[in-house]
């Protein structure tokens, strides 16, 4: 290179040498871009979740080797592959509001105000609000969530596909349409007040069951871990009704209640009133008997002495008893007869005196 | 020299990656792909991987997403056999069987929608049109015919979206059955009577079962109390009876008993306030009239 060593062009040489040095860092650059590049092809499967390696859009590795688990892996770089990520361990859920009435605007924070009511009319127009028909042909308004994971994640990563804006829910449309389904189908056997009171659970077990066996058929790659009632309702338009009903039903079983409560009174009561009446019964026996064996020693006693002296004995006990009994007189009254005769008017005194008092 | 080395490789390596480019492309999982040479479709690809092809604009290729799409069917009235007016809305899960025919006869997903769309309205009214309303909904499970009404739609659509569009119907289901706007008016009606009718009978029931209660339970107190009075009675009885056998001692002096008797019986009526006439000849009053003898025996 002659020109380079002509030193009558000095420009020349100082874009020669700077030219040099940047092809030199030019190089190293390249070098470490390279390194990069083959280092992106590092990832990382988290711990609830499961990944496919896609080396030119098919899926790599044979058999179960085509699932990758967590931990550090190695493949190649974009665009060569890709990964994608399936969150397999993590409980998901969709909800379905086809069968639910409007909602309520949102009414202005007043307090202590009741929320205004529901604009409701006279019937419902299809499209408008949700509901399913129950087996007795009346309509039910239901809101339901359904928990599922992944059990195939092939499945569910490359069967079925999202109509939404992210792609990373999958299975989603088709989880949730099967869950309406379900629903309606379950609803359509049982009777309104299945569905709003008595059977709720078998409901919610129907609806669980039948989402089951149409997923297993399907093949979506999903296990549903649980079906919810988040919410049941008769229609607005007749929810008034409803609430006669579980008005009346209190109502009777208060008065039931209250009759109860009269019938544990009356029987109480009436035992109180038998042990009462069975324990007067024995006293009057028990005093019977002490009474007439009490006279009875009593008159043995008498008879002793009296049949050795009748008449004495008689007289005695005579005036014995007069004298006990005249004690308590107040006033002494003696008159004689037309006869000339006196009769003795004793007036007993009310209130007993005692003896010593007496005059 | 090196620069010049160094150039080159980078231009080479450019340029083999611009010329693969235009002869490589991979399908990727869950999708299929057609190749068309001047317009005209020449292979399909159904197996994800890496493929060669002419460079534009010899060939071309239409890649689809091969994963089963969910179609929201049209929610509209239809007559059931015994004539009621219902709205049922069903879906169904499509997916591409054939790749090269779709292509020629549908091109879009959307458009195969649009196409899936009018062949499940029709056939779903005319399968509908088969079964009485009591085949949807009824209380005894046994008589409805959901699951056969879905495969009758879907056999009876299955043929025709495979031979005209080269779509695989792989499930129906219905989603919504919904009553016309008039109809839900009567029913509203009809609940609010059913309603009413059991909000009576629970008030009546009510009644009837605390009347039937409180009148057992005064049955019961009654048969109570008639039993504590029997059993009252009859203690009363033993008593008296036990007490009679103390009455014997008074038969070794009938007389005696009788006069003790009247003894008491005088100073317990006397206890009472009352007045008292008595003949002045009665002992010991007799004294009163001056007798000081002592009396004769």
């Amino acid at each position: 290179m002659p020109e380079r060593s002509t030193p009558q062009n000095p420009g020349y040489e100082a874009l020669s040498d700077a030219l040099s040095v940047s092809f030199r860092v030019l190089r190293w650059v390249m070098v470490l871009l390279l390194a990069a590049y083959l280092l992106s092809g590092i990832f990382i499967v988290g711990q609830n979740e499961n990944a496919f390696v896609l080396v030119f859009g098919k899926i790599a590795g044979l058999g179960a080797d085509r699932v990758k688990g967590p931990g550090l892996h190695w493949t190649f770089p974009r665009p060569i592959a890709e990964v994608v990520r399936i969150p397999v361990a993590r409980v998901q859920s969709v909800e379905t509001t086809t069968f639910w009435h409007k909602e309520a605007p949102k009414p202005p924070t007043m307090p202590g105000g009741p929320p205004p009511p529901l604009p409701v009319g006279p019937s419902i127009r299809p499209g408008e609000e949700g509901y399913t028909l129950t087996g007795d042909a009346n309509l039910l308004h239901s809101k339901w969530a359904v928990r599922y994971t992944i059990d195939d994640p092939e499945a569910y990563a490359f069967h079925f596909r999202y109509n939404g804006p992210a792609d990373d829910r999958v299975g989603e449309d088709v989880i949730a349409r099967e869950l309406d389904h379900a629903i309606v189908m379950a609803t359509a056997r049982f009777t309104i007040d299945q569905a709003l009171r008595t059977d709720i659970e078998a409901v919610r077990e129907a609806v669980a069951s039948e989402l089951q066996k149409r997923m297993e058929a399907l093949g979506v790659g999903v296990k549903i871990e649980g079906v919810d009632l988040l919410d049941v309702s008769p229609p607005l338009q007749v929810i008034d009704a409803f609430n006669q009903v579980v008005a009346a039903e209190n109502e009777r079983s208060e008065k039931i209640s209250a009759a109860r409560g009269y019938a544990a009174r009356t029987l109480n009561e009436a035992q109180g009133q038998a042990a009462k009446l069975i324990a007067e019964g024995q006293t009057y026996a028990q005093r019977v008997v002490s009474e007439v064996s009490a006279d009875a020693d009593y008159f043995n006693k008498v008879c002793e002495q009296y049949v050795k002296d009748p008449d004495v004995i008689g007289r005695t006990l005579l005036q014995d008893t007069l004298r006990r009994t005249l004690a308590n007189v107040e006033k002494d009254l003696v008159s004689p007869d037309s006869k000339g005769q006196f009769e003795l008017r004793l007036q007993i005194s009310r209130e007993q005196k005692k003896i010593g008092e007496t005059k | 020299m090196k620069r010049n080395s160094l150039l080159v490789i980078v231009g080479l390596l450019m340029a083999v990656l611009f010329v693969l480019l235009q002869v490589l492309f991979t399908v990727r999982e869950g999708e299929v792909a057609v190749v068309t040479t001047f317009g005209k479709p020449q292979r399909a690809i159904t197996a994800a991987g890496l493929y060669g092809r002419w460079p534009w604009p010899i060939q071309r290729v239409y890649h689809f997403d091969n994963r089963t799409h969910v179609l929201e069917g049209p929610f509209e009235e239809t007559l059931t056999k015994d004539g009621k007016n219902i709205i049922v809305g069903v879906y169904a899960g499509w997916r591409i069987a054939d790749p090269t025919q779709f292509l020629e006869r549908v091109g879009t997903p959307e458009q195969a929608e649009r196409d899936l769309d009018g062949l499940l309205r029709n056939y779903k009214n005319a399968v509908l049109g088969q079964y009485e309303f009591s085949s949807l909904v009824n209380v005894d499970p046994k008589a409805i015919r959901f699951e056969q009404i879905e495969q009758q739609m879907q056999t009876s659509v299955t043929p025709e979206a495979r031979a005209r569009y080269g779509v695989a119907l792989q499930f129906i289901g219905i989603r919504k059955i919904g009553l016309p706007e008039a109809i839900t008016e009567k029913v509203f009606q009809r609940m609010r009577a059913e309603r009413n009718q059991l909000a009576e009978r629970y008030r009546s029931e009510g009644e009837g079962e605390a009347i039937k209660i409180r009148a057992q339970a005064d049955s019961q107190r009654d048969q109570i109390l008639a039993k504590a009075e029997a059993d009252a009675k009859r203690i009363q009885a033993e008593g008296d009876a036990k007490a009679a056998q103390y009455y014997q001692a008074f038969e070794k002096d009938p007389q005696l008993a009788m006069f003790l008797r009247k003894l008491e019986v005088m100073e317990e009526t006397l206890k009472e306030k009352s007045t008292v006439v008595l003949s002045a000849e009665t002992e010991p009053f007799d004294l009163l009239r001056g007798d000081t003898a002592l009396p004769k025996k």
